[in-house]
């Protein structure tokens, strides 16, 4: 079994979210993959994002083996490799996955962790199988089985094995915890695997639902329930759910795809209660999901057709795509993201204003209707005299630029270069309007790039 | 002939030190009989546990000005209970009154019944606006003595009050004094220059006594009408491009109005050139003839109160314009976080286990000096909305006293949500959810939370709500279940 677990040794460029056409230094870093069907690698998303070059070392072989990244779900932190130098699959078996492991029951991982070279195997047992947050998208919760074998740095796409089989794989630990190591377990590997079946990585769709208990005897028989029983409410809904109109608030979920909801929201999975969104995750983008519902006092059976959404994008972490901007006369805009606001430090929370924290987080929800599809930031100002003036050089939120609502870094890139008054006045989301002399700055924008060495003005 | 010139020049200065030497001594003795400690106990409120009410001794100063009165900084008199002073650093303790107090000035008149308090005390003189600068100390009683302590000026500021506009100009020195900031004297030879009114790290906050006198004198002839405020927002125009698009002639000067107020004459991009003959630069700030450049803010209360005209001129519409201003009064009861600050208990609602409280400055503050960073964000972000006719104010759901009547409902989800609706009635106060309370729909309460929140929707039982709130009371040791006013 060993012999199919390689390590895959990275080197990774990330980019500067304010300073967009700039990036980090290059670093090293390496993780841990297994051999599936298909001549194919698997290991973790955050083992190859940001990748300039992955190689791989296949067991007690000292060659170096290019590959390259073939698929990869950053939601669920797993990725597949194809290997561009031949012969490397030649003597080596796919591993197949297994089935969900049982609390309490044995797990070997195996891999390359750090403090050492060679392939490393610990045992422990599963401590208990949750929906748990996982890190490396930031916003996103899947199911997770958390075991005591060891997982350390380096361990990271490597397999665990239960009889011979994959039934997990190894992606991270929680600071402070001692003995709790997580896995991904086999239905989120299989729904990546499915997934991309068609060539193309497409998500985990999402319903939409805040869903919460409904334990309150109150509640209950104000919905005409038994004061005990199954099924949990349904409290908000997305803006888009509620556009599409197929599920409501206090529809009572009695059942998810078949799984029983118990009124504390959980559902019995393999003898574990785990939260029902797990259920939710079940289907493929495009796919239908079966639930039962109690609405106005009577059992219905609704499908409810799911998609993968890309509103909450912003609000987690973003990779492998470089980041938007537009660089006009000095001042540097791009979209008000997550990984932007992060560059104000590990207490970004408290440095950004809370207009952008607002923002970012909670128009979508109170007051869709005025959200914007993307809000951009001036991120910083690249020192030059025409735009010396300029006091809010950063971190400020752009609210209309000569007079137009800015709802992308489309729509402001139109604004200033359409402009045909002799100025550009930018106003941004305090009520703070700043000015530029429209031919000035466009006689300076070329120098600009030049002297900052920004190879172009934008990025879209 | 150059020796003995020198020597003359040295024996004069050893001479002149001893003499001002002499004179401070003086000077020290004298303050013994003009500054008495203060100890105060008070009900101290947890806004978050409004019921719970704890007492807590504050340990001030207070200095005594003409008529038989003491003025100290109003901090820690908020809900008092008794009020002590004791004069000559050690000794007997009399019982004082609060018979003036006015928070936004930080500012309050105590007094003493019997007369014989006020044998051997003696007033004090305050500075002039032009001598606040030099040889500072900070003065107190000390373990039964006079403590002095240098300080050295540092500058004038004009600070905002914690959630409001209300401006307010301070001294700021230097002092290595420890523990200052409860209203000790700030001195300069014979003249009070101030009282300490806090200190954080190094840096004493002192009020001025110019304030401290006008105060006293509108306080004595009833004519004190409060602090006003300038109640607009406004940017530099230091950008000359942002002038420049105003079609401002002359140089780029004063500053740009980003947020007309709700009780001014001013409006949007109004530039604003000078308020009462100061020009104000592109900084915002105006050459004070006593205090310096400083903000132009304290035009609001330089010499002026609330109800009293501020003249400005302004730039609109490309044509110069004079506009007169009435200064607004300090008064922040009606935004939309109420800020009161002055004796109010804390008000709230139980039903079956919920905790309802009003959105308040208080609210906020009891998550420390540091709420904006520290209290539940969306609750603060409330600090930055307006009031409308439908939503004066907001009532938030602070927390869940367990019991199985709430069941379901005691997670954190429910904590710190604001509430939109109680039974079909929209609630701005706890006087509208108590109305609200009385008419249950078909034997529900229904109570749903603002969009967005954590949980949207409460539902409880409503037969069962006087039985549940009994047996809540008595096991969480609550004496009333409201507290309305």
């Amino acid at each position: 079994m060993g012999r199919s677990v390689v390590q895959v040794m990275v080197y990774s460029q990330t980019p500067i979210w304010d300073a967009p056409w700039r990036n980090n230094s290059v670093g090293g870093s390496s993780g841990s993959g297994f051999v599936i069907e298909g001549n194919r690698v698997m290991t973790n998303a955050h083992v190859v994002g940001w990748a300039k070059q992955i190689v791989l070392r296949r067991f007690q072989d000292p060659r170096p083996w290019l590959a390259k990244v073939e698929h990869i779900s950053h939601e669920c932190d797993l990725a597949v490799l194809k290997v561009e130098t031949p012969g490397f699959f030649d003597g080596l078996d796919s591993l197949t996955i297994g089935e969900l492991p049982k609390v309490q029951s044995p797990v070997i991982t195996c891999g390359y962790p750090s403090g050492g070279e060679q392939i490393s195997y610990t045992r422990g047992v599963v401590s208990r199988i949750e929906m748990q947050n996982y890190v490396h998208i930031g916003n996103k919760a899947f199911l997770s089985v958390q075991t005591d074998a060891a997982i350390n740095p380096g361990n990271s796409g490597g397999p665990v094995f239960q009889d011979d089989k994959v039934v997990g794989v190894a992606f991270m630990g929680i600071p402070g915890l001692e003995n709790t190591g997580f896995f991904i377990p086999p239905s989120v590997i299989r729904h990546f695997l499915e997934d991309i079946e068609d060539g193309k990585y497409h998500g985990f769709p999402k319903a939409g639902v805040r869903i919460v208990s409904l334990q309150n005897p109150a509640y209950r028989k104000f919905l005409g329930l038994p004061p005990t029983g199954d099924g949990a409410r349904i409290d908000s809904l997305a803006d888009y759910t509620e556009k599409d109109g197929i599920l409501k608030t206090d529809d009572v979920i009695l059942e998810v795809g078949g799984h029983r909801v118990g009124s504390d929201g959980t559902i019995l999975l393999k003898g574990n209660r785990v939260y029902c969104t797990a259920a939710f995750q079940e289907p493929q983008d495009g796919g239908m999901l079966k639930l039962k519902i109690w609405r106005d006092r009577k059992e219905i059976d609704v499908s409810v057709p799911m998609k993968v959404r890309k509103e909450e994008e912003n609000t987690g972490n973003l990779y492998d795509a470089l980041p938007r901007y537009y660089v006009y006369a000095g001042l540097v805009f791009t979209p008000l993201t997550l990984d932007y606001v992060k560059t104000f430090g590990r207490n970004w929370r408290s440095v950004a204003n809370l207009e952008m924290i607002y923002e970012l987080y909670y128009r979508k929800n109170e007051k869709p209707e005025t959200a914007r599809k993307e809000p951009v930031v001036l991120a910083a100002t690249l020192a030059h005299p025409v735009n010396a003036d300029i006091r809010l050089a950063s971190r400020a939120m752009i609210d209309k630029i000569n007079g137009k609502r800015i709802e992308s870094l489309e729509d402001l890139i139109e604004a200033l270069e359409k402009n045909e008054k002799k100025q550009h006045l930018i106003k941004f989301g305090s009520g703070t309007i700043e000015s530029l002399n429209a031919e000035e700055a466009n006689n300076a924008h070329k120098d600009i790039l030049e002297t900052y060495s920004i190879p172009s003005d934008r990025r879209l | 002939m150059k020796i003995i010139k020198s020597l003359l020049t040295a024996f004069a200065i050893a001479f002149t030190n001893q003499v001002s030497g002499q004179q401070t001594d003086k000077i020290e003795t004298d303050w013994q009989n003009s500054i008495v400690l203060l100890d105060i106990t008070r009900k101290n409120h947890n806004f978050r546990i409004p019921w719970d009410k704890r007492a807590q001794s504050v340990s001030k100063f207070g200095v005594v000005i003409k008529d038989k009165e003491l003025i100290t900084t109003a901090t820690g008199l908020a809900n008092h209970t008794l009020i002590r002073i004791q004069k000559g650093g050690r000794g007997k303790w009399t019982n004082g009154k609060v018979n003036w107090i006015d928070y936004q000035a930080n500012l309050a008149v105590l007094g003493v019944e019997s007369d014989d308090f006020w044998k051997d005390l003696k007033p004090v003189k305050f500075a002039e606006s032009k001598k606040l600068k030099k040889n500072l100390q900070v003065i107190r009683w000390r373990g039964g003595n006079i403590e002095k302590r240098a300080a050295e000026f540092s500058r004038f500021t004009v600070a905002d009050a914690n959630f409001n506009q209300a401006p307010r100009i301070e001294l700021k020195a230097s002092s290595e004094i420890e523990g200052a900031g409860q209203a000790e004297l700030m001195v300069s030879g014979d003249k009070v220059i101030g009282l300490v009114a806090s200190k954080i790290s190094g840096t004493c906050s002192v009020i001025p006594a110019p304030f401290i006198t006008d105060v006293i004198r509108l306080r004595e002839s009833n004519n004190y009408n409060g602090l006003g405020y300038f109640d607009f927002i406004w940017q530099p125009a230091s950008n000359p491009a942002v002038t420049d698009y105003f079609k401002l002639e002359g140089e780029p000067r004063g500053v740009l109005v980003i947020k007309p107020g709700e009780k001014s004459p001013l409006k949007l991009h109004d530039i604003i050139l000078e308020v009462d003959g100061f020009p104000i630069d592109i900084q915002g700030d105006y050459l004070d003839p006593d205090f310096g450049h400083v903000i132009m803010e304290y035009l609001a209360c330089r010499h002026k109160w609330a109800g009293d005209i501020v003249n400005f001129k302004i730039w609109r519409d490309g044509k110069i314009k004079e506009i007169e201003f009435k200064l607004p009064k300090a008064d922040f009861s009606d935004n939309l976080v109420t800020d009161r600050p002055n004796d109010v208990e804390p008000t709230y609602l139980i039903v079956g286990g919920l905790v309802f409280v009003p959105l308040s400055a208080e609210f906020l503050s009891s998550w420390g000096g540091d709420w904006q960073r520290s209290a539940p964000f969306r609750l603060v972000f409330y600090n930055n909305q307006k009031a409308n006719k439908d939503q004066k104010s907001l009532v938030v759901l602070s927390l869940v006293l367990p019991d199985f009547y709430n069941i379901g409902y005691q997670q954190r989800s429910s904590q710190n949500i604001v509430i939109e609706k109680a039974n079909g009635k929209l609630i701005a106060s706890l006087d509208d959810l108590a109305q609200a309370i009385k008419s249950p729909k078909d034997g529900f309460h229904i109570f749903e939370f603002k969009k967005g929140s954590t949980l949207k929707k409460i539902i409880l039982n409503a037969e069962k709500l006087d039985e549940a709130n009994q047996r809540i009371t008595k096991r969480y040791g609550i004496p009333k279940l409201q507290k309305l006013k």
